[in-house]
């Protein structure tokens, strides 16, 4: 009986740490999935921002002032805001937010760059 | 007894296995932690690259607004004389200009430092600028550049269908007695001033029409190209306008001709930044513009056939008499005169010894002493930079394909 009873108390025991182990492994666990989750959306974000940028960098006809891209199952909203500094020169701003869409927990990440007036030349060959 | 070693053993085992299989366990978490945390700082090291690759893009239009603010203010010449930087490593020889930009600073950026380089081929292509744009954050996490190449409206175009004669006048031509010239067209093989010429010997944008029969003769050409069969022995044409022209005020149609667009600003300006680089006869590559405002007669030969020169006698060297080019000095290039239209700046003129061309802005009345001036197809390759075909060089553009992201 005394016997039975000490078997118990070592499975209590044993599980019990074996259960307090698996737990705060779990925890760890979670927490890396998130930050490999995050780094993985702020990835999108910033090739997202690069793009919008990149854009007026190569004066493409048309540059969006704001888009929504659908990736990995996130929704990324580009926002591209200009302001001219001089005539020759503007700056951009190229902001993406994704997340919560209630704001709480929404994110964001914001890059800028500038962009001159200087005109390419289109031609046959060079000098 | 044995009984109850058997169950401390077993109750041991038990609590060393949990204890194993909780380490593992941590062990594996612990090493995927570590990954993902890896990962996180590669991804935030992009960032950084990112943000620096972005401000070097915007020093580099920064400096682009610069140019275009010097540029509407006609200050280009100002733009390398500010910061002379010494060049780098991969831009060597003493033809390479290089100079540090100074750019506004912007209040609202105080994470990066900016950095701009202009560089220059004073010889080849005083017209195509470089662009070298570094960006540095103040923390000194990240640092990036980029180049960028750009044409500069510092010269115009030099005309492609100039004319091709040994000599070119804005007025008539004459010798005194005595005078042993030698003027020779281009040829089609041979030596020098021998075998069959291929145009026009001397080119004159000025006869006077002595009849006043609204045309220019034969005789009146002659009358005014009076040169001595000696003095052409290589043959060749005489050629000029048929129809009249003034040159009163001076139209400089001499220059026109020879120079198209390009202003005489320009080319004092490209005079000065070589010379106050450096340049010179001697050094390697060899200066091979001169802008002359000096009254005294030129005695340095100058130019190789592989390296011509120009000179350019300018309005201020012939505020007297035009300077003379003295017996035996060897130019090979092109010598232009500035004589204002004035054929009494230009009487007695000698001319040395010019394989290339010699363009002068009036006529030569009373030529004397010994010159010799011989056509050579190479003598224009001075002034004659390369412009790519409907390329307007009026305006700063960008050179397209010559932009690289990282060091040179």
């Amino acid at each position: 009986m005394k016997q039975a009873g000490m078997a118990m108390v070592e499975a209590l025991v044993a599980s019990a740490l074996l259960g307090l182990g698996l737990l705060s492994v779990s925890g760890l666990t979670s927490h890396a999935l998130g930050t490999a989750s995050q780094s993985r959306q702020q990835m999108h974000a910033r090739l997202l921002a690069e793009e919008a940028l990149d854009c007026m960098i190569v004066r493409r006809a048309f540059c969006p002032p704001s888009k929504a891209v659908l990736r990995a199952s996130m929704t990324y909203t580009v926002l591209l805001e200009r302001s001219d500094i001089t005539p020759w020169l503007t700056q951009v701003h190229a902001e993406v937010q994704w997340g919560d869409v209630s704001g709480q927990h929404r994110q964001k990440s914001r890059f800028q760059t500038r962009v001159s007036t200087m005109p390419d030349w289109v031609g046959l060959s060079l000098p | 007894m044995r009984h109850r070693l058997h169950d401390i053993e077993r109750g041991g085992a038990t609590l060393m296995m949990v204890l194993a299989l909780v380490l593992l366990a941590t062990l594996a978490s612990a090493y995927s932690s570590r990954s993902v945390l890896t990962e996180q700082l590669v991804s935030q090291g992009l960032d950084r690259t990112v943000q620096a690759r972005l401000a070097a893009q915007a020093a580099l239009a920064t400096a682009e607004a610069e140019l275009l603010t010097l540029v509407s203010s006609h200050q280009l010449n100002d733009a390398f004389s500010l910061q002379p930087f010494p060049c780098g490593e991969d831009l060597r020889g003493s033809q390479w200009q290089c100079s540090l930009m100074r750019l506004p600073q912007n209040p609202s950026e105080t994470a990066w430092v900016y950095s701009v380089r202009l560089a220059r081929d004073l010889i080849a292509s005083p017209h195509v600028w470089q662009l070298r744009a570094s960006a540095s954050a103040v923390a000194g996490f990240a640092n990036a550049s980029t180049q960028q190449s750009v044409f500069m409206p510092v010269m115009a175009k030099a005309p492609s269908d100039a004319p091709m004669s040994a000599l070119i006048l804005n007025g008539c031509a004459n010798e005194s007695p005595g005078s042993q010239w030698q003027i020779c067209p281009l040829g089609q093989s041979g030596p020098v001033c021998t075998g069959a010429a291929t145009g026009s010997v001397v080119h004159t944008h000025f006869i006077p029409d002595l009849d006043k029969d609204g045309h220019i003769s034969i005789a009146e050409r002659n009358s005014c190209m009076a040169f001595s069969t000696a003095s052409l022995p290589g043959g060749g044409l005489l050629t000029s306008a048929s129809i009249p022209s003034h040159r009163s005020p001076c139209n400089r149609a001499a220059w026109r001709s020879a120079f198209g667009d390009i202003t005489p600003e320009q080319l004092r300006a490209w005079s000065e930044a070589q010379a106050a680089h450096g340049l010179h006869a001697h050094s390697q590559p060899q200066r091979n513009i001169y802008w002359i405002d000096s009254p005294g007669d030129w005695a340095q030969s100058l130019g190789s056939p592989e390296e011509p020169v120009l000179l350019v006698f300018s309005q201020q060297a012939c505020a007297g008499k035009c300077p003379r080019i003295a017996n035996g000095v060897h130019i090979h290039g092109t010598v232009y005169v500035d004589a204002g239209c004035d054929d009494e700046k230009m009487r007695g003129w000698q001319a040395g010894w010019i394989e290339g061309q010699l363009v002068i802005e009036a006529g030569l009345p009373d030529l004397a002493g010994i010159s010799r001036i011989w056509a050579r197809s190479a003598g224009r390759k001075a002034f004659e930079l390369s412009w790519p075909r409907g390329m307007d060089h009026t305006r700063a553009q960008r050179v397209p394909g010559s932009r690289k992201e990282g060091g040179p």
